[in-house]
């Protein structure tokens, strides 16, 4: 399939199987991605006619999860070698903020409370302060970490045994509440709505789930779950999981990227599909919209999520695709 | 009244002569209705949200006015995203995927009337059944002569044990098999009804034809079809069969068998084979069987099958592969057509899984339910479809069922691709005897025949269970942990400290 006029893949994508990527809060066209070729890269997606990488952070294993920080000056990064790095656009350096018992699975950044968190396989959390990593605080967990998610002043932590706590950030002694995923298998990935008013969560068993933060009742009533990213060969239902969620940052609705290669757009308020894309020829390993939201980064690499037992993943099905949205695309029905 | 039966029952013809999408393989009320929705799914121009009437005219506007290049049209199925075709309603699609079409359209509706009829029970209130020629049969000299052979099967019946009878469970008498391998049919007078050739009207000399002229001997065991059917059959079928379906059939067979005696078995012959070596098929409950009015129907069950069984081993992954709909002329175990009662365009964000043969799995990505409340509401609606597969069954209810659920946990983990065949098996109203009284056909679906009608003679309501296969099944280990677990990725971040 050649390239669709609105669509373009970015030139030197990492060399193997890519574990996040996210566009700057800052700045439009800078896109970080984390990959388990050791290195986190950092485009510039506007840059020429396929967009350039500026620079590529190595690190001693393959890396995780990656975000911005404050400025586009401040990047951060965890991954297996279980510490959770700051890294240093200008000179490609990193420093190391924190160290866990295992692999770093996922990081976010806080804006509100200018600190970061960290979640790991070692079951513990960490927030830590940047500007002062000594003062981290680490909060034990019952389950592995799998996902964080952070808006205002909440953080959810998805972990194994479909166990999903919420904390506020301003007291994090003790979780805020402790919720059961509504999903029946692993939580793949879990991100907070930009108004804070929920999240959405997605499992291995093609299935997403959108939650509210309010405990009452009316609030819980809202919740809801659906099934995507399956296809029927033979009568067989393949059932992919749904690798990575992101929300559009204006008009709230949200892309889902599932190990069958496909994106779809959801409007999670009005409970309908508003677009989907063209299949991609592997599963998607991460998401993000540009902070103005007129761009969506893709990432697929083929591995285990799209049925490659032996996880070997050919480096030519690693590719990160931007994808311009036109004029209202992703806005959800009903808005203005 | 008669138009809403007509709605839920809509005949073959009726649904073949809708204008259906090429594109997305949705069926439409009329030929306006499909053209709206080509040019509002289809045909429009993603950048000024101009619709055009067709995909090489949305091509032309994208190269003049957006100075672009169409590549695949939007919202269309895998491997149907060619621009390359011009098609507008229904003119100008490719007469081999017509063909196709019609042969999912006429699949579908087989596999309706197996599953009506297992619900049901009986055959009885089957739609139309051919007219059949039976003054053959009403010659005298020819009744004298079934009567008589009748009654030296009846007395070597009873002779021998009652063979035919007591067969089924013993699995050694063909005869029995062979009823039971070509029937989906739950009842015993149904499906011996459905497969008996003997016309209407005749009680005695009913079963006559089988043990006639080419058999002289009146044992059910000398039924040639019999070593077609692999001994899996027998199995698969176990108790419903006694020795009363065999020595009473008449009781049923007042209904007016469809097919006229002597052709009549001739003419399952031909259809056996295909359902004996090509398993997929049965799990439709035998549309080769179905006395099934259109001869045009028959014939084509030739070729399905046999593609089928060159990809079902490879039935695995390779999303790539799975797209594969079009080539294939007969998917089997096509879920039954959905929308017969129209429900043209709403679901305004239907893609892809607007509707057709695939819509079970996708309709599930065109629209989203709410798991509380009006959950069931909307998962009938959008389906539009009454026998509906095994997971919108279970997610209608707020949370998923257990049954379902736990095996899969057990079963699954660490051999993602040995699930075949382990999701339909699991009755929705979970019968774990059944289960493990016939381990054979669970695991092996993909090569027995039999499995799926024989679930369905178990529980005449079960609704036909979708086989299901999780790419990922591991539930205790994500698939980051399992790549870090991989040699290249080894990292032992204590060593490299100390060093």
């Amino acid at each position: 399939m050649s390239q669709p006029a609105n669509q373009f893949e970015l030139s030197s994508p990492p060399e193997d199987v890519i574990s996040s990527l996210t566009f700057s809060p800052n700045n439009p066209s800078r896109l970080l991605v984390s990959s388990w070729d050791k290195n986190v890269h950092l485009y510039d997606t506007n840059a020429g006619l396929n967009g350039s990488k500026l620079t590529a952070f190595p690190h001693a294993a393959s890396v995780l999860d990656c975000c911005f920080g404050e400025t586009d000056g401040s990047v951060f990064s965890a991954g297996l070698d279980w510490q959770v790095q700051q890294l240093d656009p200008e000179t490609g350096k990193g420093n190391t903020l924190a160290t866990h018992e295992s692999a770093v699975k996922s990081i976010c950044y806080n804006t509100e409370t200018k600190s970061l968190l960290s979640g790991s396989w070692d079951q513990s959390i960490k927030q830590i302060d940047p500007r002062s990593p000594e003062s981290t605080g680490s909060h034990a967990q019952p389950h592995k970490i799998f996902s964080l998610s952070t808006i205002s002043h909440k953080l959810v932590v998805a972990m194994s045994s479909r166990s999903v706590y919420l904390y506020d950030l301003r007291n994090m002694s003790s979780p805020w509440q402790r919720r059961e995923s509504s999903l029946k298998f692993m939580t793949r990935t879990v991100r907070c709505m930009p108004n804070a008013q929920g999240y959405a969560s997605s499992s291995i068993e093609g299935r997403v789930a959108v939650e509210f933060f309010d405990p009452s009742d009316e609030s819980q009533k809202r919740k809801y779950a659906f099934k995507c990213h399956r296809s029927t060969e033979g009568g067989v239902d393949v059932i992919y999981p749904v690798n990575a969620l992101a929300f559009h940052p204006i008009y709230g609705t949200f892309a889902s990227g599932g190990g069958d290669g496909v994106v779809s757009l959801w409007d999670g308020m009005a409970k309908r599909r508003l677009r989907q894309y063209q299949r991609y020829p592997a599963s998607i390993a991460g998401l993000s919209f540009s902070n103005n939201g007129k761009h969506l980064a893709i990432g697929t690499s083929s591995g285990f999520e799209d049925g490659n037992d032996d996880g070997v993943c050919p480096p030519e099905s690693v590719k990160i695709i931007v994808r311009e949205l036109q004029e209202g695309e992703g806005k959800g029905k009903g808005q203005s | 009244m008669t138009k809403k039966k007509k709605r839920q029952n809509p005949e073959a013809e009726d649904l073949l002569a809708r204008p259906w999408c090429y594109y997305c393989e949705r069926d439409f009320d009329d030929l306006k209705i499909l053209i709206a929705h080509q040019k509002a799914k289809h045909y429009k121009c993603e950048r000024c949200g101009r619709r055009l009437n067709t995909a090489g005219g949305l091509r032309v506007h994208m190269e003049q006015v957006h100075k672009e290049q169409l590549e695949a049209v939007d919202n269309a199925l895998p491997g149907r995203e060619s621009i390359d075709l011009e098609i507008f309603g229904t003119e100008g699609i490719p007469e081999s995927e017509v063909n196709a079409h019609n042969q999912r359209i006429l699949a579908a509706v087989a596999q309706r009337e197996a599953d009506r009829r297992a619900a049901s029970g009986q055959s009885g209130n089957a739609p139309k059944r051919p007219k059949v020629d039976i003054s053959k049969d009403l010659d005298p000299e020819n009744i004298k002569k079934k009567l008589e052979a009748h009654k030296k099967a009846m007395a070597a019946a009873v002779a021998g044990g009652g063979v035919g009878g007591a067969g089924p469970g013993g699995a050694m008498s063909p005869a029995s098999a062979v009823v039971g391998g070509r029937s989906a049919s739950p009842g015993q007078a149904g499906g011996y009804e459905q497969q008996q050739p003997p016309a209407a009207g005749f009680q005695n000399p009913a079963p006559a034809p089988f043990q006639q002229g080419a058999y002289p001997i009146p044992q059910a065991p000398a039924y040639p079809a019999a070593p077609v059917y692999p001994p899996q059959n027998q199995t698969a079928y176990p108790a419903p069969y006694h020795q009363p379906t065999f020595q009473q059939p008449p009781a049923s067979f007042g209904r007016g068998a469809p097919v006229p005696p002597g052709p009549g078995y001739n003419s399952f012959q031909p259809s056996g084979p295909p359902h004996a070596t090509h398993p997929p098929f049965s799990p439709n409950g035998g549309p080769g069987y179905n006395p099934n009015p259109h001869n045009q129907f028959q014939p084509q069950q030739g070729p399905p099958p046999q593609q089928h069984i060159s990809r079902a081993p490879s039935s695995l992954p390779q999303p790539h592969q799975i797209p594969g709909l079009p080539p294939r002329p007969n998917a089997p175990g096509l879920p039954p057509r959905p929308n017969f009662g129209g429900v043209p365009i709403n679901n305004s964000g239907f893609g892809r899984g607007g509707g057709g043969w695939n819509q079970q799995q996708q309709q599930g990505q065109g629209q989203m339910y709410p798991q509380a409340g009006g959950a069931n509401a909307g998962f009938a609606e959008a389906g539009g479809y009454p026998p509906t597969g095994p997971m919108q069954q279970s997610y209608n209810q707020p949370s998923y069922q257990q049954q379902q659920q736990q095996p899969q946990h057990g079963n699954h983990n660490y051999q993602p691709h040995s699930t075949n065949g382990h999701g339909h098996a699991h009755g929705r109203n979970g019968n774990p005897t059944a289960e493990e009284n016939k381990p054979t056909p669970e695991t092996t679906q993909s090569s027995l025949p039999d499995a799926q009608p024989a679930e369905k003679k178990k529980d005449g309501k079960e609704k036909p269970k979708r086989e299901t296969k999780m790419v990922y099944a591991d539930n205790e280990i994500s698939p980051e942990e399992k790549r870090a677990m991989l040699p290249r990725y080894e990292y032992h971040p204590a060593l490299e400290v100390s060093n």
